[in-house]
């Protein structure tokens, strides 16, 4: 089989925090091809979130090289980080991950706001609420939520709400900051299985990140930091 | 309407409580600032109307500003007198079309007496050259006859045919004055309501006119501002004694040829007989914004500051409520939201509370003054004229309104600026 | 209880402080002059008084033969309304009339009254296009480098109205 492009791929990547003595990401390598469900374990203060970060095109790299689908993020002025971040990826924080007044559906709608691209993508461009509410139905969130203020759902549901809105519009990498921890364990399981599942069917790599290594059987391969 | 305006909206909606003080803050320092420039406007209007008639008027040598304070809005006292001979002379002049003599000092229920001639009927004009006119009755035509103000008949509910005394001096001062002025009314000679003049806006309603010779007869029996100990004259006998005027506050002058003005008011100011003032009214009037115009700044400025703090409380509650978003303004970044977007979001939402706080100010501008203008006409007999009843801004207030929003604008940058730092700091992982 | 006054019962009070700087009329005023200005339908009269300090620098007979040149000087310029005066281009107005009475000036009998001795001048304009008459500008702060204002009256057709005249606002609007 022919190993799919790579997604995600570090050389000797350094990150310091401004004012910080020491490096927060040491050297990181590592390579994630496109399709894969990778687990990416470390324990608190590692330098998740920073490299997290990086990915995201948030924090630029001190020195070393990170291509995100061949694309060095380095070169792209922030602005251009913002549109390449909201065209190809989704991302979901541990909690608080809506925007409480809006509505559930305008919530999963954002990522079409600020991105043509994930517009474009979407089954029919014209009405991407078609989409949102399939989404929020594979999910497992009721219609009867959808118009609801997002402040309003559970910490479970507003879960699923993000990782539809992380979905919408197909983006390439989902990245996933610890999306379970605020969950006890029968939902984080079903949780995972559903996201997994979800970025399985829309061909999106999904980088997950967590301290928790018994989640890791989810996911295709586990990488340490 | 753009995504973000609608978010911006959404936003604001969600934190409706604190934004909505804030408004009402907004609202009521840009009410100040418009009702001081509007006050002013109306006052200028509502005084120009009360001498639109007149050409010159002549008094004492005192300041030009008391001589028209006191001879057309009965405000100070008149101390000096000129003599009734000077008056005749002047209503012979050649160039003199009529005179209306000025008599002040009485007062009945603190709405001031003015005695004049039948000429005060005639000749008289406020506004946009309108003439006095009768609602009910007759010019006063003798002694003891008088005709009200249309505020002063309402006021005090007076009938024609009824029976008042007039009070002599100034209105009461306090508790130990009031029991002096009640001691000193007039209470011998009543006088009759033979007529009641319809409105004009001017202090004309809150006036009483009688005659001249009725107020020489008022004061036959009085010395220095007291009645004579021992000596009473009954009203019947009043008729016996020579009642004919001796001197007047004010002659009132309308010419025959209005660019005459500046000869006669010269032959006023190097009259032979005695030192008397003759003052342009309009001009006078000039000279008086002239004076106040410091008051008038000091009011300004102060309002200013009015708004200044109402923009610092707006800047204050939407940096305040910053921290709380910080976390809904990484969530729009991970979602693709550009730093510039963050603070355009910020921006849109100062404007709305800005634009909707001037609005709001307009209007209840618009509603205070409605009801303030009935007010100050029955206080003050002026009918504060120009913008002040108006809904809509007048044109000379736009460029404040205008100001306020531009400063509006600009206050609404600093959290803007903040949250936009804030943003490209914090990135996707507020450190709250 | 009536204890406190209202605010109207201030006003006298108030009337009076603001009253104690204006000058009592006629005042004779160095450094300053009095302008009127009437307009009715084509016609523009202008009367000006000056004191004769702010045209020559004395307020007495000339004693030799530099103050006898300032005073001639003086006449001279005063004697030029179209030059002193200069009405809207647009209006259209021509001088018809001026007169000038100029104290110690050779040819005029001077009764000076009292210690000070003033200058009046009288000029009429015709204007052929009154209506677009905006304003009136005047050179006197130029040629009279002692003049530091003056004080306006004018009548016209919109009403009365008053103001100063300074070297930094030397024209008269409406």
């Amino acid at each position: 089989m022919r190993a799919a492009p790579a997604c995600i791929s570090a050389q000797s990547l350094r990150y310091r925090w401004p004012g910080q003595a020491a490096d927060c990401l040491n050297c990181v390598q590592m390579e994630i091809r496109a399709g894969e469900r990778v687990f990416l374990h470390g324990a608190s203060g590692a330098g998740k979130s920073t490299l997290l970060g990086l990915v995201a095109g948030v924090l630029v790299p001190s020195a070393g090289e990170l291509l995100v689908m061949g694309q060095s993020l380095a070169a792209l002025s922030g602005p251009q980080r913002d549109v390449f971040r909201a065209d190809h990826m989704g991302i979901l924080f541990q909690q608080f991950n809506l925007i409480p007044y809006l509505p559930v559906l305008d919530n999963v709608l954002l990522p079409c706001r600020f991105s043509r691209r994930r517009l474009s993508r979407c089954t029919q461009p014209a009405d991407p609420v078609q989409d949102a509410r399939r989404l929020l139905d594979h999910l497992e969130i009721g219609v009867e939520l959808h118009g609801r203020a997002a402040s309003q759902l559970s910490v479970g549901q507003q879960q699923r709400v993000a990782a539809a809105r992380a979905l919408i519009g197909r983006p390439e990498l989902v990245i996933a900051d610890e999306p379970t921890s605020a969950l006890d364990a029968a939902r984080q399981s079903a949780f995972l299985d559903l996201l997994a599942r979800e970025c399985g069917e829309s061909g999106a790599t999904l980088l997950f990140v967590s301290h928790d290594l018994r989640l890791q059987a989810h996911f295709d391969r586990v990488v340490s930091l | 309407m753009s995504f973000l305006a609608r978010l911006a909206l959404a936003s604001a909606l969600n934190r409706r409580w604190t934004l909505g003080l804030t408004l009402a803050a907004v609202a009521l320092s840009v009410a100040l600032l418009l009702g001081v420039e509007r006050l002013r406007e109306g006052a200028r209007t509502g005084f120009v109307q009360s001498v639109s008639g007149t050409d010159l008027i002549v008094g004492p040598r005192t300041g030009g500003v008391q001589l028209l304070l006191y001879s057309v809005f009965r405000i100070g006292n008149a101390t000096n007198n000129i003599s009734w001979v000077s008056a005749q002379v002047l209503g012979q002049h050649p160039a003199v079309a009529w005179t209306i003599p000025v008599s002040l000092g009485d007062t009945h229920r603190s709405f001031p007496v003015l005695g004049t001639t039948e000429a005060y009927f005639t000749h008289f004009r406020h506004g946009d050259q309108r003439a006095l006119s009768l609602a009910q009755g007759r010019p006063f035509a003798g002694l003891f006859e008088v005709v009200l103000g249309s505020e002063v008949a309402r006021a005090l509910g007076y009938q024609l045919g009824q029976g008042i005394t007039l009070s002599h001096g100034a209105s009461e001062l306090s508790l130990a004055a009031e029991a002096l002025t009640q001691a000193a009314e007039h209470g011998d000679k009543p006088f009759t309501v033979v007529g009641i003049l319809a409105p004009t806006g001017t202090p004309v309603d809150r006036t009483l006119h009688v005659t001249l010779e009725s107020m020489s007869a008022l004061h036959l029996d009085w010395q220095g501002g007291a009645p004579l100990p021992g000596l009473k004259i009954p009203a019947e006998f009043v008729r016996k004694f020579d009642l004919a005027p001796k001197d007047v506050n004010a002659v009132l002058v309308g010419l025959k040829n209005r660019s005459d003005v500046f000869r006669m008011q010269r032959f006023v100011n190097e009259f032979r007989g005695e030192p008397l003032l003759g003052i342009l009214p309009g001009v006078t009037l000039d000279e008086l914004w002239g004076l106040l115009a410091v008051a008038e700044r000091a009011l300004k400025a102060i309002s200013a500051l009015v708004v200044a703090v109402g923009l610092a409380g707006l800047v204050a509650v939407v940096l305040a409520g910053l921290n709380e978003r910080r976390r809904e303004l990484a969530i729009l970044r991970s979602v693709g939201a550009r730093p510039g977007d963050i603070f355009a979001l910020l921006m849109v939402e100062g404007v709305l509370v800005i634009g909707l706080g001037v609005v709001l100010g307009v209007v209840l501008l618009a509603a205070v003054f409605t009801a303030v203008t009935p007010w100050a006409q029955t206080q003050f007999g002026l009918a504060l004229g120009g913008t002040m009843g108006g809904t809509l801004p007048a044109a000379a207030e736009w460029p404040l309104i205008a100001a306020v929003f531009a400063a509006g604008t600009l206050a609404s940058a600093v959290p803007a600026w903040r949250a936009y730092r804030l943003s490209l700091a914090d990135g996707l992982t507020p450190r709250v | 209880m009536r204890t406190l006054t209202s605010p109207v019962k201030l006003v006298p009070w108030l009337v009076a402080m603001l009253s104690a700087p204006v000058l009592a009329a006629g005042a004779h005023d160095h450094g300053g002059g009095r302008l009127d200005v009437s307009i009715e339908k084509e016609r523009i009269t202008i009367e000006l008084e000056l004191p004769l300090d702010v045209l020559v620098g004395f307020e007495r007979a000339p004693r030799n033969d530099k103050e006898r040149a300032a005073l001639a000087a003086a006449g001279k310029k005063l004697n030029d309304g179209a030059a002193l005066f200069l009405p809207t281009a647009a209006a259209e107005c021509r001088l018809t009339k001026t007169e000038v009475s100029l104290p110690f000036a050779e040819g005029t009998k001077t009764a000076a009254t009292g210690e000070h001795a003033d200058a009046d001048a009288r000029y009429e304009f015709e204007c052929a296009q009154a209506r677009n008459l905006a304003g009136i500008e005047t050179t006197l702060f130029r040629d009279f480098s002692r003049l530091y204002r003056l004080e306006l009256q004018r009548v016209g057709p919109v009403g009365q109205a008053g103001g100063r005249l300074t070297r930094k606002a030397p024209v008269v609007r409406w």
